[in-house]
């Protein structure tokens, strides 16, 4: 009896078996994810950063900033429904867990985003004012891109906890909603500040740090969790 | 039998059945229910009700409204309804896809068209909700002491516009796609469009949006010199809405001819209005906002109160009661053969500059020449804004107490000179403390902003500006905490004395019953005010 309860990485070696078998997982994987929200985002959030610095604009701090937060909320947007899996009530039976089939399409899709992110990035710095340039905070605002993608995969992660596996990208839609009830917050308390105002920006800057480590611990604690049960 | 011939007469006939008037109505009243009890919907009202409670009763920054600019100010409240009923009527039409029952519905009496139809009648629902938040915000607003103007209708009906063409734009988009991910997608790329012309409060062409931001950290300007198309942008709303409605009908397979005359109709409506928003303001508009900066007093509407005179522009007339318990405040201190036999308070705005950098400086000269001309001579100035609970607000009434208190204490009018604008020894002391203690929340309005300045020098108004330095203000504040009669009764005693120009601050604050040692050698020798 004991054989068949290991739970390792692609079963037991059975015979035939491939030798990477998170490689093949990774195959089917991205066959199941929904990458066409995630391109579209990533591709019309570049679009959209590359338009100033090819009319070339010249933008201060304030609007670069807004300019790469509202990419890294398109983009953000999209994460999640990468993770949806419309299988997952057929896939329970699949021997890979579930941390690993969901870390293989993350692993897959992070470094991508991260690659549009760099564009992004290089793109709107461009457009900035070349004097300005030195100033512009590009780490914090990766910061808070990193913050943002970690709570949609978080809330991604929930929703599929809750909806049977069909619908985590349906509420981490819900991130539009929580990131337009930011930009409402009062100054004592905002998350969208602009650069221009130091004392401010540092303490935005502080919580989206704080906003990424608790979304990437409840995102950890989330991975393994199968989808809820059927209603 | 019935059960087969059923679909068949629905898929074949495309007039539709009798009765079909009547499921319309039904399945519209089932969806209105749905999207009101939308988690989306819900969670974006409760959002928008709770940003106005905060500001309202936590942060008790929504005092003193100026009601044609909370008309305005409330539409982007709404636009967070906007965005929940939009994602709620995505997830509504395209829900036959998500729960794969598209094929079941064909065997149904409605066509596709009808339950489009249905799906755009329960949009209806949640704007007349918008409208009445809406209206319940701007009466609460309005309910407030202190406001000011009255709201144009044109701008609060925006708000539960914008909220009907993002229903009807959801619906047409999840007729066009069924992916889920489009709802979101679309909705971010509607957000950055109104971003976007957020960053560009001046441009015209942000009225091609769902609103028009102003730029809103300019104090409020007098209706009149308001360039708003409120009324156009309405119409330019809600044919937008008609636009997408008729189009989702014909996605829908509502092929009448009648249905695509009104879709040409209505797109054309869209882009004659959105056309005749954007031009840009006429040019009578910046020669009128010129007119009422340099000399207002033409404009104005004059009230006498006490021995004082207060003069306002008419919206803002009521405001004089505010300025006058600050006034009377600072009055009740000063001797009677100090006193000049008849002050003036006259409003003022601030110059509008298109660049967020470029600090400009009132035309103060023009000012005194208005004045001269208006019988008015040695006017304080004060702003538009007014209130306890923001940063503008308590700017403005500190600015306005210490504005007065200095026009008191000095018995001249403000001056425009960069080095007129400072205060120096017993007379700043006295100066700051008479503000300080004119009336409740001006103590309050002044500490505020000494936390937000840096430096020695600290300016105070919004208008114009008194500058003191920190030294004279650690005293006055210490002054401030003894009883008010006390020093009150000192300064009228020794009147004179402090407001000589030679009065130290040292000896000023200890005619006004303070302990304040002698300064060792140096104290203060670097300082703006110190004797070069």
């Amino acid at each position: 009896m004991q054989p068949q309860v290991t739970p390792a990485v692609g079963g037991g070696a059975a015979p035939g078996r491939p030798a990477r078998p998170s490689a093949d997982l990774a195959r089917h994987e991205l066959r199941a994810a929904r990458v066409l929200p995630l391109l579209c985002a990533a591709a019309l959030a570049t679009l959209m950063c590359a338009v100033p610095a090819v009319f070339s604009l010249g933008l201060d701090l304030a609007a670069g900033s807004v300019l790469l937060q509202l990419a890294a909320v398109l983009t953000a947007l999209a994460v999640a429904f990468a993770l949806d899996d419309p299988a997952a009530a057929t896939t329970t039976a699949c021997p890979s867990p579930w941390w690993l089939r969901r870390s293989v399409r993350l692993a897959v899709v992070l470094p991508a985003l991260a690659a549009f992110w760099l564009l992004d990035v290089l793109l709107v710095r461009q457009a900035v004012t070349a004097e300005l340039r030195p100033a512009f905070p590009t780490a914090d605002l990766s910061v808070e891109a990193l913050a943002l993608t970690l709570v949609a995969v978080a809330l991604g992660l929930a929703g599929l906890r809750f909806t049977v596996g069909q619908g985590g990208g349906l509420v981490a839609a819900g991130l539009l909603v929580i990131v337009v009830a930011l930009t409402f917050l009062p100054q004592e308390a905002a998350f969208f500040a602009t650069p221009d105002d130091g004392a401010q920006w540092d303490g935005a800057a502080a919580r989206w740090r704080a906003t990424a480590a608790v979304a990437l611990i409840a995102a950890a604690l989330l991975l393994p969790r199968p989808p809820g049960r059927r209603r | 039998m019935s059960t087969i011939q059923q679909p068949e007469r629905a898929r074949t006939a495309p007039p539709a059945p009798p009765g079909t008037g009547a499921g319309v109505r039904a399945l519209a009243l089932t969806e209105g229910r749905r999207l009101l009890r939308h988690p989306a919907f819900l969670g974006s009202l409760l959002l928008c009700v709770a940003l106005w409670v905060y500001e309202s009763v936590v942060a008790g920054s929504s005092g003193f409204p100026v009601l044609h600019d909370e008309d305005r100010l409330v539409q982007s409240q709404l636009l967070l309804i906007a965005a929940g009923t939009f994602l709620a009527v995505h997830l509504a039409a395209i829900r036959p896809a998500r729960d794969g029952t598209e094929g079941w519905f064909l065997s149904l009496v409605l066509l596709p068209w009808q339950r489009a139809a249905a799906l755009l009648l329960a949009v209806l629902p949640a704007a007349l909700l918008t409208a009445v938040l809406a209206g319940a915000r701007i009466g609460w607003l309005a309910a407030q002491p202190g406001a000011a103007g009255s709201p144009s209708p044109a701008e609060l009906a925006a708000g539960p516009a914008a909220v009907l063409v993002a229903g009807t734009l959801a619906v047409l988009l999840g007729l066009i796609t069924r992916s889920v991910a489009a709802g979101p997608i679309a909705l971010a790329c509607l957000a950055i469009v109104t971003v976007v012309g957020a960053l560009f409060p001046f441009e015209s062409w942000r009225w091609w949006g769902l609103i028009a931001v102003e730029d809103e950290l300019h104090a409020a300007l007098p209706s009149g010199l308001l360039h708003r198309p409120a009324g156009q942008h309405l119409l330019y709303l809600l044919l937008l809405a008609l636009a997408c409605a008729t189009a989702a009908l014909l996605r829908a397979g509502l092929k009448a001819a009648s249905v695509r005359v009104l879709l040409a109709v209505s797109l054309a409506g869209v882009a004659v209005a959105g056309v005749l928003n954007a031009r840009p303001a006429p040019d009578s508009l910046a020669a009128a906002r010129q007119r009422a900066l340099d000399a207002p007093s033409e404009g104005q509407t004059c009230v006498k109160e006490g021995e004082l005179t207060y003069c306002a522009f008419p919206e803002f007339l009521d405001r004089h009661k505010e300025w006058a318990r600050v006034s009377e405040g600072i009055l009740r201190w000063v001797p009677g053969d100090a006193r000049d036999p008849r002050y003036t308070v006259r409003q003022h705005i601030t110059p509008v500059s298109e660049s967020s950098l470029g600090q400009t400086t009132a035309p103060i000269d023009a000012w005194a020449e208005d004045d001269r001309k208006a019988g008015t001579s040695g006017a304080v100035a004060v702003g538009t804004a007014w209130g306890d609970g923001s940063d503008l607000g308590r700017d403005a009434t500190g600015g306005f107490a210490t504005a007065f208190a200095a026009r008191v204490v000095t018995g001249e009018p403000a001056r425009s000179g960069p080095q007129d604008a400072l205060l120096c020894g017993g007379r700043s002391v006295l100066t700051l403390w008479l503000a300080g203690q004119a009336a409740p929340g001006t103590a309050e309005a002044l500490r505020s902003r000494i936390d937000r300045s840096f430096g020695g020098l600290i300016g105070f108004g919004t208008v114009t500006t008194v500058e003191t330095e920190q030294s004279d203000i650690d005293l006055a504040f210490r002054l401030l905490n003894l009883p008010a009669a006390d020093v009150g009764a000192k300064a009228k005693a020794h009147w004179a004395e402090l407001t000589a120009k030679d009065t130290s601050s040292a000896e000023a604050a200890r005619l006004l019953g303070l302990d304040v040692p002698e300064q060792p050698d140096g104290y203060g020798k670097d300082s703006m005010c110190s004797p070069r």
